[in-house]
């Protein structure tokens, strides 16, 4: 799974995710994320290229969603398919992490 | 007209494995065609039984054997996976509450709940040393 990031305005963390967030995918991108949720409080989370989540990539993104939580800050998705947002919701992880409808929604929901 | 005969692979009990499995659906997607509903339903389950699989059925290292036979259908496909790990009844585990909140959310465990929540017609049985799954999807 390949990882892109950008920085915004207002200190906002562009993250762009290409490809499948199955186990291997969770595996390239864990320790980045970890990196990200210890050092960021604002993220935005370009789901456009996923074509794939499993529960092993909802955990990546809810461990790094309560970090940063944790100490104020916000993660918000945009552009998930429609089977990634069930599986979001269905894990209950929409709860912590904003389901936005686009990049500018997202930004929204974390500034 | 779609073909009938369960198609099969054999996976050994490496993460690495769940590629290899991703290709092959891929692969049988592509000449199958089953509707987006099937695929995406298949393929998590798929995903979510096979990496519990291999994460937890063999804690004492050995390797191990994942079955997987797969037989399209018009609106459902079947699917049975046999291991031999150690026994496990995913439709007897209780499933993880969904996260309400910062304060209590857990990083894991939803993927039995996933399992179940896109599959249907599931059975379970503990045979000759073997776990054997069946179920439809979606």
């Amino acid at each position: 799974m390949k990882m892109e990031q950008h920085e915004l305005d207002d200190d906002v963390l562009k993250v762009v995710l290409q490809g499948s967030f199955d186990i291997e995918g969770a595996g390239d991108v864990d320790m980045p994320f970890s990196v990200i949720s210890g050092s960021r409080k604002r993220v935005v989370v370009d789901f456009e290229g996923v074509d794939f989540l499993a529960s092993i990539g909802v955990r990546v993104l809810v461990k790094a969603a309560r970090a940063m939580g944790n100490k104020g800050g916000r993660m918000a998705i945009f552009g998930a398919s429609e089977s990634a947002a069930k599986v979001l919701r269905s894990t209950g992880a929409d709860t912590i992490i904003t389901l936005a409808g686009d990049e500018a929604d997202a930004v929204a929901a974390v500034t | 007209m779609r073909p009938r005969v369960a198609e099969r692979i054999v996976l050994a009990t490496d993460l690495s494995e769940v590629s290899r499995l991703n290709a092959w659906l891929a692969d049988l997607f592509g000449r199958a065609r089953p509707s987006g509903e099937v695929a995406e339903a298949l393929k998590l389950c798929l995903n979510e039984i096979v990496a519990n699989t291999i994460s937890y059925a063999y804690p004492d290292g050995r390797d191990g054997r994942i079955e997987i036979a797969v037989e399209p259908g018009d609106k459902r496909w079947r699917v049975e996976i046999r291991d031999d790990g150690a026994p496990f009844d995913p439709l007897a585990a209780p499933l993880a509450e969904p996260i309400h909140d910062l304060e209590s959310a857990r990083i894991g465990g939803f993927g039995i709940k996933l399992f179940r929540e896109n599959s249907s017609d599931r059975r379970y049985a503990r045979a000759d040393g073997w776990n054997v799954l069946s179920f439809r999807c979606p």
